[in-house]
Formats: structure tokens, sequence, C-alpha cells
């Protein structure tokens, strides 16, 4: 009998709610990925919904993807070397949106995975093109921007890349 | 040109990239991290805040690139900022030895510089022309970083070339930050002493007479900077030194 019950292993699901309102029902084992989660649970506070109000739907449904991705016990290391290879193709304001929620929910290995895929990304566009993605805008006078351009002229030769994706 | 074409993007994405301005700094700082050296040098442009990230990084951004060309990294302030473009530069340069991907450069007038292939930028680090005449010889020399100090230190093996010289073999040792020659005698014969090469991060240098090994590092970083702690590897009483593949555990 004891036997019976140990082996129907019980699975606890969490309620993750978007800033736009939408919710979602998670596996508990896959949710705690995000170490902000796991102590919500830790603490007793995840009895209800928790509520993420710095992450809209577009993003949780892609944090969610790949949480399940990575917990998952059947998918090999090629499977998920392929879905992380075709997780970075997403636009870059997707993924800056995701390292984001990354940052915010605490999950490092999404956190490592699109830092390197924006640097991989931006590495060779022009700095109007970044200030752009960033949405920053310069506080240089054209001048002091002349002079650090010449400090390093080399740094700034050869094929730009001006897109900003 | 091209900027029509960028900023019709622009346009496109601005309602999204809206939101971008409130990324947090430690997002911004990790991205960075992962960045080489060539783009770093581009993006000092893109705003007053990044150029100081990338000038003078953030104990988090140089954590992060440990390793990784320490390169934009102002040596704690121990490299003069300004930039000698060549003007030192002379023909006959030496290179001494290196570390951390800064390599370390004595001109024939005795200015000696740090030289960093990443950032093509050389700096001119310290002056020896005062010190030493022109009977003098820098037989070798080494460039080592001591962590507890924080700070980079220059080593040079010097000795007379006049036979009736009284004043034989010595070292000379200075600090980046504070810029002055020490002296240190040498127990051994460093005439034919040649660039120290480094192992686990000590400065150790040869001669030819012994073939000999000396840790030169504790003498550089070490706490006793009167009698600095030369070893031979020789006087190494080690168990099993005899044999020759065994010294080398000695590091």
């Amino acid at each position: 009998m004891a036997e019976a019950s140990s082996s129907i292993t019980e699975k606890f699901f969490l309620t993750l709610k978007s800033s736009d309102g939408d919710e979602f029902v998670l596996e508990e084992s896959i949710a705690i990925q995000s170490i902000t989660i796991k102590n919500m649970v830790e603490d007793g506070c995840s009895s209800s919904v928790i509520p993420l109000s710095k992450v809209d739907t577009e993003t949780l449904i892609k944090v969610i993807e790949y949480m399940k991705m990575h917990s998952s016990t059947s998918s090999n290391e090629e499977e998920i070397e392929n879905f992380d290879k075709k997780f970075v193709s997403n636009s870059i304001n997707t993924i800056l949106n995701i390292l984001e929620a990354a940052n915010f929910l605490d999950i490092n290995n999404l956190l490592e995975l699109c830092a390197e895929a924006v640097a991989n990304r931006i590495k060779n566009k022009t700095p109007e093109a970044v200030r752009k993605i960033f949405n920053i805008t310069s506080d240089f006078t054209p001048e002091e921007e002349a002079e650090i351009r010449n400090e390093t002229p080399w740094a700034f030769e050869g094929n730009l890349d001006h897109s900003l994706d | 040109m091209g900027r029509d074409k960028w900023d019709e993007t622009g346009c496109e994405n601005e309602t999204i990239s809206q939101r971008r301005a409130d990324l947090p700094n430690e997002i911004t700082i990790t991205i960075l991290a992962k960045l080489a050296v060539k783009s770093l040098l581009r993006f000092k442009i893109v705003s007053k805040q990044w150029h100081s990230w990338i000038s003078h990084p953030e104990p988090e951004l140089s954590k992060q690139r440990q390793g990784r060309a320490e390169a934009i990294l102002n040596d704690g302030g121990a490299l003069e900022s300004r930039i000698y473009k060549n003007k030192y530069l002379e023909p006959c340069l030496r290179l001494l030895g290196s570390c951390n991907g800064l390599v370390l450069i004595i001109s024939e007038n005795k200015h000696i510089f740090l030289w960093n292939p990443a950032t093509r930028f050389s700096n001119k680090v310290i002056e020896l022309y005062l010190l030493i005449s022109d009977e003098h010889v820098i037989s070798a020399g080494g460039l080592c970083f001591d962590f507890s100090k924080n700070e980079y230190k220059v080593l040079l093996y010097v000795y007379n070339k006049s036979v009736y010289a009284s004043d034989g073999a010595y070292a000379l040792v200075a600090s980046l930050k504070d810029k002055k020659w020490r002296r240190i005698e040498i127990p051994y014969d460093m005439f034919s002493a040649r660039d120290g090469i480094k192992m686990h991060g000590r400065l150790h240098s040869r001669t030819n007479l012994e073939d000999n090994y000396f840790d030169m590092h504790e003498s550089l970083v070490g706490r006793n900077r009167l009698s600095p702690d030369w070893r031979s590897m020789d006087d190494d009483d080690e168990p099993g030194d005899e044999d020759a593949d065994t010294k080398w555990k000695y590091f």
C-alpha cells in the first residue's frame, strides 16, 4: 500500500499572472528554475496567483517555453541546444524583454543565454544603431565624439552593421 | 544613403524601444561584459554612461570580464590615462615581459611603456634613465601583478658591463603606482639572466650558468622588502628534488 502511493508523485502547480493579466498554470518543479519564484514558494506566498507585474504576456510565454524545455527530463542535450539556437533568433527587442524578465525572475541560464545573444547581435553594429536599440540619446558633443573616435580609429573601421535587429 | 534606411527602421521600432530606457544597468553591464575589445572601444561614444562603464569598469564589469582582455581596465588607476601616440616609440624597442595581456616594453632611451595589443594603446609608465648609467646593461626584466596591493610591478636585472665595476648585478623593482625604483641585491650571478617566465602567476627568472630558476615573485610582492626571498630551484629541499620532472612541482 505504502509503496503504491509513493510511486504516484504528486504534482504541484503554480499560477503565474503576466502584466497584461493573463494567467498561466505551470508545474512547480518547472517554475522554480526562477529563484525569485522558488523563494516565494519556500516562503509560502505562492498559494494563490503569483503576479509578475514586470513581465508581459508575450515575454512570459517565451520564458515558460524556455523553462519547460530546460527542465524536461525527456529533452536531450542536442534538443536543448537546437532550442536555444532558435530561441535567440527572436528579434533583439524580444530578447531584451526576455533578458529583463530573466533578471527579475532570477533565471541565471536564461540571463546568460540572452546576454550572450545580444552581445553577439550588436558586436558589429554602429554606435548609432546601438543607441537606437537601447533607446539612448547621445550626451556627447560632436567634438567629444570625434575625440573618442580618434583615440581608436581602427575600432570604427570595417563593415559595420547599421541594422536595428 | 544608409542613414535613411536606419531612420525608417528606427521609426518602426520606436514604440517598442521606448521601453528600453529603463533597462536596468546591471543588464547592460552583463551584455557589455560579453563584448570583445574592439566593440567596446566603438561603443564608448554611445553615451557618457557607457563611456564611463567601459573606460573605468565597475568592479562588476571587470569581474565578469576576468581573463578576457583586461584591456580597457585602467589598472586600478596605476596607469596614466594619457595616451602616448608613438611619441616616444623609437626604433630600438625591447619586449621585457607581459602580464594580463599587457606587454612591457623598454625603449633605447630608457622610457618604459606598457602596450596593450588589444586596444593598441601604449602608456609610458615609468622612466629609468636617471637611475642607471651607460655602463649599466639591462639583462632581463619582467612584469607582474601584485594582487595584495592591486598594482603592477616592473622588474629589471641590471649589471655593470665595465670589468672594473665594483657593483655587480642587482635588480630594480618599481610599482607602477608610486613609480619609485628600489634596488634589490642579488645573491646569484645574474649576468646571464634571461627574461622572466611566469608560472602560476609567479615570475621566475633563469640564469644560464647554473640553469636555475628563481622565484622572483616573493621579492616583488613579498612581505619582507629588504631581504627578498631568492630561491633557487636547486636549493629547494623537497623530496624527489633530484628528479628533473618533479622540480616543477615546486611551483
